[in-house]
């Protein structure tokens, strides 16, 4: 660049000044252009000043840049006045130094205007370089964090899916149906008050959060109340859960999807239906669930129960629910009795509010 | 105007009002029972000869299927499933034409069905109800694998005189039955129900055939698609019109024809 300039300043002065004053000859030849090597080698301390006061406050640049034009310009005035006088000589020659420093400082003024020109330039191209790259990798943010939000209402999905078996839902709904289709006004009403709230108690209770387990029963209620109403006498219950039980704390809807399996594979599966029932103890500061029904009795064979193990789906479930809440301090157990039904027994640490 | 006289058939009580709700509006339908099981099922449509039956496919104990594999192919009335099945299922019943409502039940749907019943009872040439439907559940069942059913194998051996057996290709596994254990069987069209200690084995054949297979001593004629392996009748109930029922096994009931009584009667005496 720097020689471009210099060689260019050289062959416009040759064709203007020397050829306008027809001086063609080869001393004047040789002197624009030794001119102009000098000015490549006197703008080189210039180039220097010029990097070295880059981050400098605008003012103080400004002044520090004009000062060094001028003084380089001078100094080039100089040099080429005295290369003048040697080469070519000539008497009057120093009458006519402000002249040659006029046009000096112009063409270290121009020179100062294209160094900053190219050097901005260059700035701007490197700064749009780093604005792309940056705007590149606040789109590939933007994109995992999209991917991540996805995995994760997934997950929550997954979740109430779970909670929530779409088939009670469905079976529900076709029994207010009925319910309407006989007449009964209040049962119906009824059971759609129960669904709402049970609906209302899964949507607002985050799988992770603790509640009493009283607090737990009542939606189970809810749910149990519905699931009689299908099922009529087929479905009986037994519940025994001490005072001290109830003000324990249980992630919510852990006993329900546990039930719905024994609803599932057991009262569904039976002409008699069968017998679910719940008993809560605290027992060395643990909390000790357990739930059974009765089986099929004898007409469900071992290899039935473990392939019926499709129980073991839901149930694997909550398993890791208990894994990411208590790590290691709790008991998930399913035993096969030999009435053929299936107890599962939870023991978490007792956790309970302080009674107000 | 023909009376249908119907029984239905749900596990469910809700279910059950329902439906029994649905056809109270309907005049030509008289509700003769209701069954809560596929035993109770059984046993109703021994008992009272229904011409309908509106028949829930999932129940506890024999589902719907199992009601009508157990029903001897003779006095199998029109059946009407009600289901909330999945769709592959449908469609096997849309191939074998076996009429069916989707619950929910809708009024729409559960009238048209009365009048095909309506129009297939005025039909009514001995009509064979059983058929189609063994056709669909045969479908259902061999679905997962339709290759696999056409390797053949030989049926029997006519050398074989050890012990005769009834070859059964089933999903994956083909089964063989020996004769002596099987007690009773039931053509269907060109299928034949094999019940064999309280299950039901269906084969593609036709009652003539395995005629041929069976041992005459013990198998005998008890209906027009019906036969009956003696050694299995423990009880001889007679019933009117000079019909009999014969307790057959644990469970299986099978109805003798009036046609057929005097097989009964020699064995009897």
């Amino acid at each position: 660049m720097q020689l471009c300039f210099w060689l260019f300043l050289a062959v416009i002065s040759l064709f203007t000044l020397t050829l306008w004053y027809a001086e063609l000859g080869w001393s004047h030849i040789s002197h624009t252009l030794l001119q102009s090597m000098l000015g490549l080698l006197m703008s080189m301390p210039l180039y220097w000043v010029f990097i070295r006061i880059w981050d400098k406050p605008a003012l103080v640049r400004l002044v520090i840049s004009f000062v060094c034009v001028f003084l380089v310009a001078l100094i080039w005035t100089l040099a080429r006045m005295y290369l003048f006088l040697l080469i070519i000589g000539s008497d009057n020659l120093w009458a006519e130094f402000g002249g040659w420093f006029f046009s000096s400082i112009f063409v270290f003024l121009c020179w100062a205007g294209f160094f900053h020109g190219i050097k901005y330039y260059q700035l701007l191209q490197k700064e749009h370089l780093i604005m792309l790259a940056a705007e590149a990798e606040a789109r590939e943010e933007q994109l995992k964090r999209m991917t991540a939000q996805t995995v994760a209402r997934d997950a929550k999905i997954k979740m109430l899916r779970y909670q929530l078996n779409p088939h009670f839902l469905c079976n529900t709904l076709n029994a207010i149906n009925s319910l309407i289709e006989i007449e009964a006004p209040e049962r119906a009403q009824l059971m759609t008050v129960q669904l709402s709230k049970f609906l209302r108690y899964s949507l607002d209770h985050n799988p992770d959060t603790k509640l009493a387990l009283a607090h737990e029963l009542n939606a189970l209620n809810l749910y149990l109340e519905i699931e009689k109403t299908r099922f009529g006498d087929r479905l009986t219950l037994e519940f025994d859960i001490s005072d001290e039980a109830r003000s324990a704390h249980v992630p919510s809807l852990l006993i329900q999807p546990i039930i719905e399996n024994s609803m599932k594979h057991v009262i569904a599966q039976s002409e008699e239906g069968g017998t679910i029932s719940l008993l809560a103890r605290v027992v060395d500061k643990q909390l000790v669930l357990e739930l059974s029904d009765t089986g099929l009795g004898g007409q469900v064979s071992k290899s039935k129960i473990n392939r019926s193990s499709g129980r073991g789906v839901g149930l694997s479930n909550i398993d890791e629910r208990l894994k990411v809440l208590y790590e290691k301090n709790y008991t998930f157990e399913l035993t096969i009795m030999p009435t053929g039904g299936i107890k599962t027994t939870i023991k978490i640490p007792y956790e309970h509010l302080p009674t107000r | 105007m023909n009376i249908l006289r119907t029984i239905i058939v749900d596990d469910e009580p809700l279910a059950r009002d329902m439906l029994r709700a649905k056809l109270n509006k309907i005049p030509q339908v008289e509700i003769i029972a209701e069954c809560k099981n596929g035993r109770e099922a059984i046993a109703a449509t021994m008992a009272l000869s229904p011409d309908l039956l509106f028949l829930d496919i999932q129940m506890p104990g024999i589902d719907g299927f199992g009601v009508v594999e157990k029903i001897q192919s003779d006095i199998v009335p029109l059946v009407v499933f009600t289901t909330a099945f999945e769709q592959y299922a449908l469609d096997a019943f849309d191939v074998h034409a076996v009429d069916y409502i989707l619950k929910p039940l809708d009024a729409e749907r559960i009238e048209r069905a009365v009048k095909r019943a309506e129009e297939r009872l005025a039909l009514e040439g001995e009509s064979d109800n059983k058929h189609s439907i063994i056709g669909a559940i045969d479908s259902i069942n061999t679905r997962v694998e339709s290759e696999q059913s056409a390797m053949s194998f030989p049926a029997q051996s006519s050398e074989d005189k050890l012990e005769r057996k009834v070859v059964i290709k089933e999903k994956d596994d083909i089964t063989l039955l020996k004769q002596a254990e099987i007690e009773w069987i039931d053509a269907a069209g060109d299928y034949v129900c094999l019940h064999v200690d309280g299950v039901t084995h269906i084969k593609r054949s036709t009652l003539k055939s395995l005629l041929d297979e069976l041992d005459p001593e013990i198998f005998k004629r008890v209906h027009r698609s019906t036969i009956v392996n003696l050694n299995f009748i423990e009880k001889v109930i007679p019933q009117a019109k000079g019909e009999f029922i014969l307790m057959l096994g644990e469970y299986d009931q099978v109805k003798v024809s009036r046609n057929y009584r005097d097989v009964i009667k020699r064995f009897i005496d």
